[in-house]
């Protein structure tokens, strides 16, 4: 079989003679045996190659699976909680705001923030405390307050509010200013406020009898 | 001889089916063989003048051509396949000149005179012989010349590529190795 492609140029030295003899003498071929081993040869390599052809796929699938995992784990371990919730707070833990995930840096800044762990309380004001802190909540979010649970983290969304608290001083200024403005029953919320963040601080003598007053509140 | 035709993959390029067979399809090898097998061999055979070395050498090429780990990038099946062949054939008579004392007179006269088989049927079997001998007779750049011409059908710039000589020269060394050979053989034309 005389390969056709690439035929030499018009001005290659042309024999035709020469050639038609030259070309009626060439049936010398390869031996079989040589045919059936290079065939052979080549099978094996064309064999190797179709398993090369996988090679680098499962070997780049196999990096981005194990990638992944890693950078999951990672995830898993590294990312805060996405909901807070603690006894005392199930309502602010259910609102939109409070359900969204924490971004970690935030979430950093909510733990250095956080009240620190609480003092062991008598248990008959410790539930007094705990009895009184709906009511405080809702309060506190009618004034732009929000009182921050002793056994729980601050959550991110409230971190920035704390630094906002009131002193003893600011709140002891309120709560005088609403005896004489005659509102009464603020007054008394911000007693209660006051009480609840610190609650071994005694009340200023003149709130005291305030308190015992008939317009007071002497339950407490 | 157990090569099988793929009817349809003839009229596909060397250089796809090359390519095929790279990537794992050994169907393309056997096509891509079947063209080459007779011309390649014989190419060698008459180069070297010698059935034993040409079989090694044939073998040779095309285990390189099937391992290739870096195949030609662009260009033809054939100069490559031939430019492979060609480099062989001169390693192999470098060798053969720095470990063998023989001349290359001994060597004619080995191949020359083969002697009639009866696998070599020819209708003028003096003529076969005397194109033979003559062909053995020519100097060993011209030889070459002709059977990548005659057996490669390859072109002058590719014989040129081949033999990293100029195009011109391999044109003169066709045209005095015909010159010569038809000398010979003046009475069979």
């Amino acid at each position: 079989m005389k390969a056709a492609p690439s035929d030499p140029p018009d001005d290659s030295p042309q024999d035709p003679g020469l050639s038609r003899l030259y070309q009626s003498t060439s049936r010398d071929e390869p031996p079989d045996w040589i045919d059936r081993r290079l065939l052979a040869e080549a099978g094996r390599a064309a064999a190797g190659s179709r398993q090369r052809r996988w090679v680098l796929p499962m070997a780049t699938a196999a990096l981005v699976l194990l990638g992944l995992s890693l950078s999951y784990q990672v995830f898993r371990e590294t990312a805060p909680p996405a909901v807070i919730r603690t006894e005392s707070d199930g309502d602010l833990a259910r609102s939109p705001a409070m359900s969204a995930p924490v971004p970690a840096p935030l979430a950093d800044t909510a733990s250095q923030l956080a009240v620190p762990p609480a003092v062991p309380r008598l248990p008959a004001e410790a539930a007094k405390t705990r009895a009184a802190v709906p009511k405080l909540q809702e309060m506190g979010r009618e004034q732009g307050v929000v009182a921050i649970p002793e056994s729980a983290e601050v959550p991110a969304s409230l971190a920035g509010r704390a630094a906002k608290w009131p002193s003893r001083e600011d709140l002891l200024t309120q709560i005088r200013a609403a005896i004489r403005n005659g509102e009464t029953a603020k007054a008394h919320a911000l007693i209660e406020q006051l009480l609840l963040a610190q609650p071994r601080q005694p009340l200023p003598e003149d709130l005291q009898g305030w308190r015992r007053q008939p317009g007071g509140d002497s339950s407490r | 001889m157990s090569v099988t035709f793929l009817g349809a993959e003839t009229l596909v390029g060397d250089e796809d089916l090359y390519e095929r067979f790279r990537r794992g399809d050994s169907r393309a090898f056997e096509t891509l063989y079947q063209r080459y097998r007779p011309q390649l061999y014989r190419y060698l055979q008459r180069l070297l003048g010698d059935e034993g070395e040409a079989q090694d050498l044939y073998q040779e090429v095309w285990l390189r051509v099937i391992h290739a780990r870096e195949p030609f990038r662009a260009g033809l099946f054939r100069p490559y396949l031939y430019r492979i062949g060609h480099n062989l054939a001169i390693d192999r008579r470098r060798r053969r000149h720095l470990h063998l004392v023989s001349t290359d007179d001994e060597c004619r006269e080995a191949v020359a005179d083969p002697g009639p088989t009866p696998e070599r049927r020819v209708e003028d079997a003096d003529c076969r012989e005397r194109l033979l001998k003559g062909l053995d007779s020519l100097p060993q750049e011209q030889r070459e010349a002709f059977l990548l011409k005659e057996e490669g059908g390859l072109s002058l710039e590719q014989i040129a590529l081949i033999a990293a000589v100029g195009r011109e020269t391999i044109k003169s060394r066709l045209r005095y190795a015909m010159a010569r050979l038809r000398q010979l053989l003046e009475d069979c034309l």
